[in-house]
């Protein structure tokens, strides 16, 4: 039976996927998270992981359930089962038996099949003399300009521009042995930073290094210098990058390791110190401390002195005298526990920690601000669980603040057939609870202020065919940003998914956000939150031409309704050449784009390919041209370059951007150029 | 006040395709008889209109001629003649275009060439040389445009496509102070069967909305086609119906709109037989 399964799985499409240097899946989950964050991110964590998959693949066959979650394309669900099956069974003699283990289908290993292998584990202790002598060392260095002098760059006597040069550097450096053994260190330089000089006198403005083992004698993982805490469902911590809703239905419970290692660009999300995780039988402990100077915003008491933080900052720039003045300038002492008991089926785990800082954090005045973190010291302890039964997987965190508030989350993930997956997350949050790296499956960027029930479904009814739908009701019992009172909204999203054969992708989307935004009252000054409609519609299509090209176009949509005024509009249309040649040292990609928006809440985000490690997503409106062209060379077996030139163009427009970033002209040219060395 | 009533009638049908009344891109003649563009199975003389790449799938020389009268108006009727020919090097076209009456009208040369790129693709660029006339002292103005597109066979009986006419805009006029905008249109054809063939195009035309078009071909009998669709920005839709015979086919066409009325349109098209068959 067992070669019956394996003799039909052989015939697996990977087609569209495996042609693409992440999944395609993954690329519309970042597309989703930044739409609905607004924020950018340097946070290439995630595709590093599956980068360094691809060259090195998982072996399935030895991967425990923290190992599978770095893949970030599993589910819990399915790394349970894979997990029992392995138990039941014994190790797998094939990539292709994977369809035999319960809920995973053939859509999950199209996805997963390049990230993973099956083979024989090695002993131990040949595992520890690999780990030193067969990993990779790699060296990264990328430089990107925009073209355009900004005006920030034009000296004049106020000396308010910025104080460096526009060049962005980045250096890596990282050695790796599979997920066992890394070390590395970063430096990064943003552009209109200062280089060896002013703030930045030791060289890059950032600098990040790190040691991270994992399966050490009784430490699961040994992480020092820079790394990631996450715990639980997100509600307290959550420093890597997690998605929210998106396509992906299932994707809604938080995944990870507690400890993983850190070397992003990105200049807040991570601790630096030490953390320790100590497995004895079904127990694991993790402990961690971290000491870290951050960037804030600070208030003056009378006698002009510093007497608290208003605002930390999380954007790492430290291009101006008055950005270079809030550098460093707070101390954050963080440290916890996180003692959780594993087995098969159940997992309970119960985490706290703590955070302190040289300045307490200011009273606020807008009646929002309300319950946001006070003084100096900051706690949040949670209890997380989740347990298997059958095809059943329940999983969510209870967790309080320091001020006695409480936030939970309860998700719930079923494959109620091969062809149909549900999934279910409740939480509730209440107004004053805080977290200071919170990251949960909520609608706000932060777990506070919220009530919510989503519910997906993915359906795949036909071979081919795949449906994908979810609703998500919410409520915020208090103000926000922007909005004078309670609120609620919705979000409704389905999204159908044609491959019809390997070579083809399409998939077609619509969905109907409502939520309260503030609105000047008719004949009043006097704004009220008002019910806001933004119906978005997409047409996207990947083509496999031929083993070389590759095609991919998409169309969208966006109506944004206020509820008085016309409502907005945006459209954005773009088409993609992808030219690479098997077995060849050069590729290309070329995109060719056109957008129109009404106004900038039209705007239309669209993932644009950049070089290794990096995304692009803009936020395209106003009316315009947009292009890139991408080239990657494999110079030899080591070393690889790529450049990268994009512009974009708006016929009516003569000075783009604002303050300090405001270019004079209609264009807006990019230059990326990074080389990557691996021995 | 007949005169006045045609001008009020010309300023709503402006505001029905959207598009300044000197572009053809709301072509009442286009939007009915374009149905098969993303086909293989079904393609005429007509489908080049929407796509210059479908020209590459033209099985044979042709020719067609189409005309209309915007609801029922004079003023507003339209001409289109298209020819075809099948060459092993690919195909060439030429297309004439009329619309309107004496005081208002534009006219279009085209030549258009198509071919495929292999089983999977297909290839087409259309040069236009278009002619405004506007009587009481205007005059006439001229100036030329392309439009190049690409159509993808995705399967065998599912076809998408993406043409760009004006990518660069047309300035035009006297003082070159009027332009044509550029229009990217995607569609995708999906043949259900040799019979039955649903088409969905999406249009965007510079500063106007998007426009949808959705449309189905269905041949009952062999010498019956019924055609139908609906244009979801102007609420309007259209249907018609062909007769078949030998190589000839016959189409009468009527487009509903709620407020303006009934366009009729009339299409013959004729599909030259090849030597020794």
């Amino acid at each position: 039976m067992k070669q019956v399964i394996i003799g039909v799985v052989c015939m697996i499409q990977t087609g569209v996927i495996c042609a693409q240097e992440i999944p395609a899946e993954t690329e519309q989950q970042i597309e989703s998270l930044l739409s609905q964050s607004e924020n950018g991110t340097e946070d290439d964590q995630i595709i590093q992981g599956l980068e360094k998959y691809k060259r090195s693949p998982l072996n399935i066959n030895i991967a425990d359930a923290s190992a599978l979650r770095t893949l970030q394309v599993i589910t819990d669900l399915q790394i349970d089962n894979l997990i029992a099956y392995r138990h039941l069974l014994g190790m797998l003699t094939s990539i292709y038996e994977l369809q035999a283990v319960p809920s995973w289908d053939l859509y999950t290993i199209q996805r997963i099949r390049p990230f993973i292998s099956v083979s024989i584990s090695l002993p131990i202790r040949q595992e520890m003399e690999s780990r030193f002598r067969k990993g990779e060392h790699m060296v990264l260095f990328k430089i990107s300009q925009v073209l355009e002098k900004a005006s920030g760059y034009r000296k004049d006597s106020t000396n308010a521009g910025y104080l460096g040069s526009p060049q962005q550097v980045v250096f890596r450096y990282r050695y790796q042995y599979k997920d066992l053994l890394q070390w590395g260190i970063t430096g990064d330089k943003d552009a209109g930073e200062s280089f060896l000089k002013g703030a930045q006198r030791m060289g890059f403005d950032f600098y990040s290094a790190h040691l991270f083992i994992r399966k050490a004698g009784p430490f699961s993982a040994i992480a020092l210098g820079d790394y990631t805490v996450s715990l639980g469902q997100g509600l307290i911590q959550w420093q890597g990058m997690a998605f929210k809703k998106s396509a992906e239905i299932t994707a809604i419970k938080r995944q990870s390791s507690v400890l993983r290692p850190y070397n992003s660009t990105g200049e807040f999300y991570f601790s630096r110190g030490a953390g320790f995780s100590l497995q004895a039988g079904k127990y694991e402990c993790t402990t961690f401390f971290s000491f870290r100077k951050l960037n804030a915003n600070r208030t003056l008491d009378s006698t002009e002195n510093y007497s608290g933080i208003s605002s930390l900052l999380s954007s790492g720039y430290n291009r101006t005298f008055r950005e270079a003045a809030d550098r460093h300038t707070v101390s954050q002492t963080m440290y916890g526990l996180a003692i959780s008991r594993n087995t098969s089926r159940l997992k309970i785990g119960l985490n706290g920690i703590m955070y302190q800082y040289s300045l307490p954090f200011s009273e606020k005045e807008e009646p929002y601000q309300l319950y946001t973190i006070r003084g100096k010291k900051w706690f949040n302890a949670s209890m997380d669980y989740s347990y298997t039964f059958r095809n059943i997987h329940l999983f969510g965190e209870l967790a309080a603040a320091m001020n006695r508030s409480v936030a939970m989350v309860n998700g719930l993930l079923i494959s109620v057939d091969p062809k149909a997956d549900i999934a279910i997350l409740h939480r509730r949050i209440g107004e004053k609870y805080q977290a200071v790296y919170g990251n949960a499956f909520t609608e706000n960027t932060n777990p506070n202020n919220e009530n919510g029930l989503f519910a997906g479904i993915s359906l795949r009814p036909a071979a081919g065919w795949k449906l994908d739908a979810y609703t998500d009701l919410f409520r915020f019992p208090w103000l926000k940003y922007r909005v004078n009172g309670p609120s609620g909204g919705a979000d409704y999203f389905v999204q159908v998914t044609r491959t019809p054969n390997k070579q083809v992708e399409l998939y077609t989307r619509f969905s109907v956000q409502i939520k309260e935004r503030n609105e000047m009252m008719m004949g009043t000054s006097l704004a009220a939150p008002e019910k806001i409609r933004v119906y978005n519609w997409l047409m996207h299509m990947n083509y496999q031409v031929n083993q070389a090209l590759g095609i991919r176009t998409r169309v969208e949509t966006k109506r944004f309704q206020k509820k008085y005024g016309e409502p907005e509009h945006g459209f954005l249309a773009f088409f993609d050449l992808r030219y690479k040649p098997l077995m060849t040292w050069y590729s290309a990609v070329i995109r060719l784009q056109y957008f129109e928006t009404e106004s900038y809440d039209a705007r239309i985000y669209a993932y644009e390919n950049d070089v290794l490690y990096s995304y692009s997503i803009p936020a395209n409106s106003g009316r315009g041209y947009r292009y890139y062209v991408l080239l990657n060379a494999d110079l030899n077996r080591s070393l690889s370059c790529w450049l990268r030139f994009s512009q974009s163009i708006f016929p009516e427009q003569h000075i783009l951007g604002t303050q300090l970033d405001a270019i004079k002209g209609s264009n807006k040219s990019e230059i990326n150029l990074q080389f990557l060395l691996k021995i | 006040m007949k005169t006045k009533l045609t001008g009020f009638v010309a300023l709503l049908c402006c505001c029905w395709q959207n598009t300044p009344a000197q572009t053809n891109t709301g072509s009442f003649i286009k939007d009915c008889t374009t149905t098969a563009a993303y086909s293989i199975h079904q393609p005429d003389i007509f489908s080049l209109l929407a796509n210059p790449a479908a020209l590459a799938q033209l099985p044979g020389s042709s020719a067609g001629i189409a005309g209309g009268r915007k609801f029922m108006l004079n003023s507003l009727a339209e001409y289109q003649l298209v020819a075809g020919m099948k060459t092993s090097t690919g195909n060439f076209a030429t297309a004439l275009y009329y619309a309107g009456g004496p005081a208002y009208n534009e006219s279009q040369i085209a030549l258009s060439y198509g071919r495929s790129l292999g089983t999977k693709a297909d290839i087409g660029l259309t040069l236009q040389y278009n002619s405004v006339h506007v009587a009481d002292g205007y005059g006439n103005a001229s100036y030329l445009s392309a439009e190049a597109g690409c159509i993808f066979h995705l399967t065998s009986v599912l076809n998408t496509g993406i043409s760009m006419s004006r990518p660069a805009g047309s300035k035009w006029g006297k003082d070159k102070s009027e332009s044509t905008p550029s229009v990217y249109t995607v569609g995708i054809g999906y043949e259900v069967s040799r019979q039955f063939l649903i088409t969905v195009s999406v249009q965007k035309e510079e500063k106007q909305p998007v426009r949808v078009n959705a449309s189905l071909q269905y041949k009952p009998v062999p010498v019956l086609q019924i055609r139908a669709g609906i244009n979801a920005l102007t609420h309007s839709g259209w249907a018609g119906a062909g007769w078949s015979r030998g190589s000839m086919q016959f189409y009468v066409y009527s487009i509903f709109h709620p407020q303006l009325g009934i366009t009729p349109l009339m299409a013959l098209s004729f599909q030259f037989k090849k030597k020794g068959k």
